[in-house]
């Protein structure tokens, strides 16, 4: 991935260097943890420690079980492609259009219904499939490491 | 090879017909019509809606097309030079991605308004309509070429 | 006196507050959970009784905050049939209203507050807070989706594409179901004088326009313009005594799923705010679809109107495809639903404009009245309307009649 050293990873970053790193991200008491993680390449989802819930949206509540108990836990990053659009053109009437990208909510093989939207990569995007098997991966964007998924198992041939 | 020029008009945002109404006025179209031009419309209405406002213009225009598929326009027609005038960088995109010049519409309608008001819907001093595109393309006159 | 049917007829049955500080270091939506947790446990109540919520604030559309659509999923409640935001005083007597109308039974309404920046130097001086002040400042919820690429599918079109893929991939469907669905919007809209979009369209003409979203289309969206709508409603009694016959508001549900905000979190096809609406009503309505005349699905994208006429339970989920090609008057380039409903008379958002489908409203009524000339449906007596009736929030499913 372009111009991200591993050297540059940061393990903990303080409060202050996550607002730094993301200036634009609505980031809040409920998710600080989680773009914390995302600047050491950790894709951390808020867990229930009383019943094992997974609770994304990142939200301090279980919503299972009530339990307060929340703990952002680290995913295996293996998913599926649930739901897809290849976006020729941003919402912006006026933005010019570009080559399509994909966009996917990936359902985590940690729990049904678990899903992380990103961009479908190292697949063209003609090629990115429903139901296709995924593994996390990550992209840079704007200098940070954002998480994408890749095939993890055979691409099938054009449509 | 055709030696004129094809001009394809934008209309939402372009024409003073488009929704909504660009600076462009359809004098101008009549005007490019009578000195050899070829002309048309690209836009994401349907095809049978662009025909329907030539109609009401009374103007027979001599092609149609979809926002997205002005490469076929460039295949259709094999004149010497090719030009699209919108109003966005969507219309910008495709006029690239088809190999046609982009002029945007407001910078066409500054220069108009400077040379003649009837062709345009800013109020200037009257003056020849013979110069319009010149200076708009490689310091070039349309005129001369059409 | 003025009239006070509901005189005895409410109850507060359980109530739950969290500590007040100058700074908790905690959001407003956990606050807002704190206190819901504790009325719902001080009421002796199973949450999932609960059926109609009142969240804070004045946006509908409100996230990252305490709206109803963060409470819902964040307390796991499965369902609501009432959903608003308020705030102040009002908000207790909107909560109070809906029960008593019977759009719910059993409401929660929850309110937090938390400092605003311009309260004092120290919140000021708290990145979280500061964050949040620009952010909302900057136009909220549209910052964010743009901000962090997870987070782009907030109130957002493209889901809608998404879910275009996933209803054909599962069905086996083709897009000519979308395109029947615009074509007979468009077609309506021709005798519609007050519809942006007049010139007739063609199945074709759906096919070639313009990939946005894929595999969603130019003629897949609904149009935007500026417009205006109003009506007025008063008591039936009141009604019958004014200039027309009175049209009256037969059954209404709204709906609500645990998933109203972030959408890529969606429930299933049939799971999702729509079915919830309409399942609603069908539970509060004498009237069923084999006796409606017209129909005003939501239109906002086609896929919506699959999804209203499946959920309405004209034909099983995935088989709109079927229904709307049986359906289908190649000679009028409309469809009818059962043999007779006609769908969309106005051209919807699709073809009249975008009004949020309030303008679904105001053509039933006159259709119901029967003033509308050439255009008039013969004998029109029964309309559903599903106005906005999105996915994942603020479905509205209102069945409306006359005489
Ligand atoms: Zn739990």
């Amino acid at each position: 991935m372009t111009g991200m050293a591993d050297a540059a990873e940061v393990t903990h970053a303080t409060d202050a260097e996550v607002f730094a790193a993301l200036p634009a991200v609505l980031i809040d008491r409920d998710n600080v943890e989680h773009y914390r993680g995302l600047l050491a390449r950790r894709l951390l989802i808020n867990r229930c420690a009383a019943c094992g819930y997974w609770v994304y949206p990142h939200r301090p509540l279980c919503p299972k079980c009530w339990s307060w108990d929340v703990v952002p836990t680290q995913v295996s990053g293996d998913g599926f492609v649930f739901l897809c659009t290849l976006v020729h053109q941003e919402r912006d009437p006026d933005a010019a259009p570009g080559e399509p990208v994909s966009t996917a909510a990936v359902e985590l093989v940690e729990q049904p219904g678990l899903r992380y939207l990103a961009p479908v990569v190292n697949c063209p995007p003609d090629r990115v499939r429903l139901d296709m098997p995924v593994r996390l991966t990550w992209v840079d964007r704007d200098g940070v490491a954002w998480p994408a998924f890749q095939p993890s198992g055979p691409i099938e041939g054009g449509r | 090879m055709d030696a004129r020029t094809l001009v394809s008009f934008d209309i939402d945002g372009t024409l003073e017909t488009g929704d909504p109404a660009g600076p462009l006025r359809l004098t101008f179209v009549r005007w490019a019509q009578a000195r050899g031009y070829v002309i048309g419309s690209c836009s994401d209405r349907t095809l049978g809606e662009q025909s329907a406002m030539w109609a009401r213009a009374g103007i027979v225009p001599d092609f149609v097309s979809r926002k997205h598929e002005l490469t076929a326009v460039r295949v259709a027609w094999r004149c010497q030079r090719f030009v699209h005038i919108g109003d966005t960088r969507v219309d910008e995109h495709f006029a690239a991605q088809a190999d046609f010049e982009f002029i945007s519409v407001s910078d066409l309608a500054r220069r108009l308004a400077a040379i003649d008001p009837m062709t345009c819907s800013q109020d200037s001093s009257p003056a020849s309509t013979g110069a319009v595109l010149g200076g708009m393309d490689r310091g070039k006159d349309l005129g001369q070429l059409g | 006196m003025a009239r006070n049917p509901l005189k005895d007829q409410l109850a507060v049955v359980g109530v739950g507050s969290t500590p007040y500080g100058r700074d908790l270091k905690r959001t407003e939506l956990s606050l807002a959970l704190e206190a819901a947790t504790a009325a719902v446990e001080d009421a002796g109540l199973d949450r999932q009784e609960i059926d109609g919520i009142c969240g804070t604030g004045m946006d509908p559309l409100a996230m990252g905050g305490s709206g109803f659509l963060t409470l819902q999923g964040a307390l796991g409640i499965e369902k609501t049939t009432w959903q608003k935001n308020g705030w102040l005083g009002s908000c207790f007597v909107y909560a109070a209203e809906a029960v008593f109308s019977g759009l719910c039974d059993t409401v929660l309404v929850v309110q937090a507050y938390t400092r605003g920046i311009g309260m004092s130097r120290s919140a000021a001086a708290d990145p979280f807070r500061l964050r949040s002040a620009q952010l909302r400042a900057a136009g909220g919820h549209t910052i964010v989706g743009q901000s962090d690429p997870a987070r782009r599918w907030i109130h957002s079109g493209e889901p809608y594409a998404a879910w275009m893929a996933r209803y054909l991939h599962d069905y086996g469907a083709t897009k000519d179901v979308f395109a029947r669905i615009a074509v007979n919007n468009r077609t309506h809209a021709t005798t519609n004088p007050r519809a942006a979009m007049r010139t007739p369209i063609t199945m074709e003409d759906y096919h070639a326009s313009r990939v946005i979203w894929e595999p969603m289309q130019m003629l897949d969206m609904d149009v935007p313009v500026d417009c205006g709508e109003a009506l007025i409603i008063t008591t039936a009694e009141r009604a019958r005594d004014l200039r027309h016959s009175p049209v009256y508001i037969h059954a209404m549900s709204l709906g609500g799923s645990r998933v109203g905000e972030y959408y890529d979190n969606s429930l299933g096809w049939t799971e999702n705010a729509l079915w919830i609406s309409l399942a609603g009503l069908r539970e509060r309505s004498d009237l069923t679809i084999d006796d409606l005349d017209l129909f005003f699905p939501y239109d906002g994208y086609t896929i919506d109107t699959v999804g209203c006429i499946e959920a309405a339970g004209f034909c099983k989920p995935g088989e709109t495809a079927d229904l709307l090609a049986s359906g289908w008057d190649a000679e009028a380039n409309i469809y009818r639903l059962g043999g007779h409903t006609l769908v969309s008379t106005n051209g919807g958002a699709l073809s009249h404009g975008r009004a949020g489908g309030f303008n679904f409203y105001t053509e039933a009524v006159r259709q119901l009245r029967g003033t509308e000339g050439e255009r008039q449906v013969p004998d029109a007596r029964t309309a559903l309307v599903c106005a906005g009736a999105s996915f994942f929030h603020d479905p509205a499913s209102v069945m409306l009649r006359t005489d």
